[in-house]
């Protein structure tokens, strides 16, 4: 029952959220100011006709009030609506981007994910060591790197000096067709991007298990461990690490909300075509429905990711349960 | 629960990979039906804007010009000499003596890249098509609002009969499209996206493969009939910053890159196997005046400041621009100083001042016109207008996208100083700045404008005929709000004027009358700055002939005449494929050894 009210209340609160982000997605992009047929044109000269002309096709000659009510109605049916820039509808656009974009985050993340939690455990078992010192050092370095500063580093060093990975994009014009080539070639794509990425969010994972690692290291629970006869490394993977991880938990599901949500930064250094760096185009122009989608799409993820943490948590870890 | 921890990290393990694998099978495209392994040319063009359709009538980005360009043929090119309109499918065109009735002579023996044959039966379709549809006409309604009728009597020839005669006639520059496929999309042309590869056209070069934002490949069409390009594919590969597309090149990913900033273009001299070129450019950057905001009835809006509508003040702030050191600090000499709103690259119609004509950085000469209209200096250096005394206070408004703009602002700001007006410079992006010029909330403000080979709609921006009609800002038409009957009567002739060189002459009155009045000041005209790949490429024609360039031509001269330098393979990229593909796979390898290991770890701590 305890549950069931918990569920309910965090449900609830997930609804709320989605709704003040339905019409924050409107207004928002539009206080930006800006007019999309000024953008598409820039390039080419227009005559005013054609100008209008443009103006209608794309709605942007109805008052915002009917706009706004279009908008509701579209996504309320599940359609938000046509990109101005690419002239294909936006759903459509998300669900081609969307695989590259779980490709390189999910990639990043699990490795982020493994290399930070190793690193923090053991960072967190022998702080103050000089192991400590460097690993903690190097992770906030790499934090605090400018991600478009960083992936243009990496492609000075591994693709340009040493040759090894393409420069950007995620397959070749030259690939010939069939599954093999073409996943090798995309895995290769794929190498720089993901370490640009891992390098930059591993730092959280490093933090947040050190941390905690510290949290348990007084705890009783330990001092008996160790006078079972258990070596210290079993003492630290086997009864710490589990207790440790609890905390992280909620950081790999705020991440998870991140995976669609993509590295619009890492994306773009890489001309990655993902949901990122089409979040991006649509901010060049201002694409409106583009943006609202993609906007809304992110905003959804992270929701949904945050009451998934929410729920999964209570299940881990008892205390909460019972609280 | 030991057991619990190994099965829950196993899991840990497993689901990733295979959801990694789902997204690849998710992004690899069903293998096509042919197979052939042979080793193509290939000519790469690094771009960075996004296609959004293949369809001529729709496309609203200069790549879609590009592309539809080289996948069609037209009735008339743009010369890569000095852009003037020569045969392309038209052989020769005639105009009757009314000027209302034009008939073309279509080339013969022309064909699509499918075989079918090229007739003026296309031609008439798809300007039929242009003034029948909505959606087709979209991007040239102007053009075919004045058409009365389009007639092929036979296979070779077209007749278009106007309604008013115009020199358009001249710049049909518009994609033919093959009949026999384009007729199932009739009515429903604002749809048709023209993504079933391959695209049929008669042009050089046909679209093979899209991939949104990643490439676009053409194969050459080996039966064009102005000879066949001299190497298999051309493509167009996306990198959306700059900065990667200089590396790719110095790999050898790319063969040219465009518009390359000054730093990067200085980086890439002296660079082996790659030459520079510096162009001059189809592009002005002016500064335009707020000559006083209002409708096409003459309702004022705005704020502008009121001394700004006095040709004096205008003129003085022209003399009180230093534009060659412009030219030389700003740009790092990468271009040339500017005159009139139509760029030297189009020789035909480009207007230079004469010595006498020519107005040039002179403080005491700017002062003097001020003195002498009556604008004398208060006690702060500031000088007031006569009668109301308002104080010569403007604001200048750049883009904070241009960053060159800040730096011009600040050398302006200091020479207007000198001659008793005081500048406040603004910044704000390009779609806010618009707003606020088409609000008429502004004194100055920087405008730069891409001239086509057709000066019509660039001297339209300061006709009256494109004031708004009502004070909310939505129509987006004029740059400076100016409105001279004198330049309104000169504009209609020239629209209609088809012989060339009389034409020219016109336009050039009209760009003489706009320096003089000064409601735009031109500053310069920035180089394009290009690289390419002179160990594997040569022979590009450039546009025009003197300091042409190579990419944003108007036609497909430069893509039509490159030659590959080398016979061997260019070997490169798949070496670095194996390599970096390898690597991939010992990365993937050694993380799914170290699961294993630990895996064995924890069973043998089980015992």
């Amino acid at each position: 029952m305890a549950f069931l009210h918990y569920l309910a209340s965090k449900l609830g609160g997930a609804a709320i959220s989605l709704v003040m982000v339905v019409f924050s997605a409107f207004f928002l992009f539009r206080i930006l100011g800006g007019d999309p047929v000024d953008a598409l044109t820039r390039d080419v000269p227009t005559t005013p006709q054609e100008r209008a002309a443009l103006r209608e096709k794309l709605g942007l000659d109805k008052p915002l009030s009917l706009q706004f009510v279009d908008y509701l109605k579209g996504v309320l049916t599940g359609d938000l609506g046509e990109s101005y820039q690419y002239q294909q509808s936006v759903t459509s656009l998300i669900a081609e981007r969307l695989p590259a974009t779980v490709l390189l985050t999910g990639s990043a993340l699990v490795l982020a994910a493994s290399l930070g939690l190793w690193i923090g455990a053991r960072a967190g078992w022998r702080h103050g060591s000089r192991f400590d010192k460097i690993q903690v050092g190097v992770s906030l370095t790499l934090w605090s790197a400018p991600t478009f500063w960083l992936g243009m580093l990496v492609i000075m060093v591994f693709a340009r000096y040493l040759g090894l990975f393409p420069i950007n994009g995620m397959i070749a014009p030259r690939t010939p067709p069939g599954f093999w080539p073409q996943t090798l070639d995309i895995l290769h794509h794929l190498v720089l991007p993901v370490l640009t990425m891992t390098a930059v969010v591993y730092a959280q994972y490093v933090l947040v298990m050190r941390s905690s690692i510290l949290d348990e290291m007084g705890n009783d629970y330990l001092v008996t461990a160790r006078a079972k006869g258990l070596r210290d490394v079993q003492v630290r993977n086997r009864h710490a690490v589990p207790n440790a991880l609890l905390p992280t938990v909620t950081l790999v599901f705020l991440q998870l909300g991140n995976v669609v949500g993509g590295a619009i930064l890492t994306e773009t250094v890489f001309s990655w075509p993902g949901l990122g760096l089409l979040a991006y185009q649509a901010l060049r122009i201002p694409d409106l429905p583009l943006l609202q989608g993609t906007f809304l799409f992110f905003s959804t993820s992270v929701i949904l990711a945050n009451t998934a943490a929410d729920i999964v948590y209570r299940f881990l870890d008892p205390r909460v349960r019972h609280a | 629960m030991l057991t619990a921890t190994i099965r829950r990290s196993h899991v840990m393990v497993v689901v990733p990979l295979l959801a990694a694998l789902a997204c690849v099978a998710a992004l690899v495209a069903p293998p096509a039906a042919q197979a052939d392994e042979e080793e193509k040319t290939q000519l790469v063009v690094a771009v960075s804007q996004s296609v959004d359709t293949f369809n001529p009538f729709m496309s609203f980005f200069s790549i879609g010009y590009t592309v539809a360009g080289l996948t069609y043929d037209s009735l008339i090119d743009w010369s890569a000499e000095d852009y003037r309109p020569i045969p392309a499918l038209a052989t020769k065109w005639e105009e009757s003596p009314d000027h209302l009735t034009w008939t073309f002579t279509i080339r013969k023996g022309v064909k699509f890249s499918d075989g079918t044959p090229l007739t003026a039966r296309d031609a008439e379709f798809t300007y039929n098509l242009m003034m029948t549809d909505p959606d087709a006409r979209a991007s040239s309604s102007d053009l075919v609002e004045n058409f009365s009728s389009v007639d092929a009597p036979n296979d070779t020839t077209l007749v278009i009969k106007l309604k008013r005669p115009t020199n358009q006639m001249l710049a049909l520059d518009n994609a033919i499209v093959p009949q026999h496929i384009w007729k199932k999309y009739q009515g429903r042309i604002g749809e048709f996206k023209n993504f079933d590869f391959p695209l049929v056209g008669s042009g050089p070069f046909q679209v093979v493969e899209f991939k949104t934002d990643q490439f676009i490949r053409l194969a050459a069409n080996k039966n064009y009939w102005g000879g066949p390009p001299a190497y298999d594919e051309l493509v167009f590969r996306y990198y959306k910053t700059p900065d990667a597309s200089v590396q790719a090149l110095l790999t050898g990913e790319v063969d040219i890159v465009s518009g390359l900033t000054p730093a990067a273009f200085k980086s890439l001299r002296g660079k082996d196997g790659i030459t520079l070129n510096r162009a001059a450019n189809r592009r002005y950057g002016a500064i335009t005046f707020n000559v006083g905001a209002r409708t096409k009835d003459g309702k004022e809006f705005g704020d502008g400041h009121p001394a700004l509508k006095d040709r004096a003040v205008r003129q003085a702030i022209h003399y009180a621009i230093n534009k060659e050191e412009l030219v030389a600090k700003v740009n790092d000499n990468l271009g040339q100083v500017g005159s009139s709103i139509i760029p030297p690259v189009f020789g035909i119609y480009h207007w230079e001042p004469s010595e006498s004509e020519r107005v040039t950085f002179d403080i005491d000469r700017a002062n003097q016109i001020l003195d002498e209209a009556g604008y004398e200096r208060g006690p702060d250096g500031i000088r007031r207008m006569p009668g109301s005394g308002r104080p010569l206070k403007f604001r200048l408004l750049n883009h904070s996208d241009t960053p060159t703009e800040a730096t011009d602002s600040e050398y302006l700001a200091g020479w207007w100083k000198q001659i008793g007006i005081e500048t406040t410079i603004q910044s704000a992006d390009f779609t806010k700045l618009n707003d606020m010029l088409y609000l008429g909330k502004f004194d100055i403000i920087f405008s730069s404008w891409g001239v086509g080979p057709d000066p019509t709609s660039i001297l339209a921006l300061h006709t009256c005929g494109v004031l708004p009609n009502d004070a909310s800002g939505t129509q987006r038409d004029t740059d400076t709000f100016y409105c001279n009957p004198d330049y309104d009567k000169l504009h209609e002739q020239q629209k209609a004027e088809s012989d060339i060189a009389k034409r020219a002459e016109i336009v050039k009155e009209m760009q003489k009358h706009l320096y003089v009045e000064a409601p735009i000041i031109v500053l310069r005209y920035a180089d394009t700055l290009e690289a390419y790949r002179s160990d594997r490429w040569r022979g590009f024609v450039k546009q025009p002939a003197e300091r042409g360039m190579i990419l944003g031509q108007q036609g497909n001269w430069a893509f039509l005449s490159a030659k590959p330098v080398q016979t061997e393979e260019p070997g490169g990229a798949p070496i670095g494929l194996l390599v970096g593909g390898g690597a991939a796979v010992v990365l993937i390898a050694a993380a799914a050894g170290l699961v294993v290991v630990r895996r064995r770890k924890t069973a043998d701590e089980r015992e």
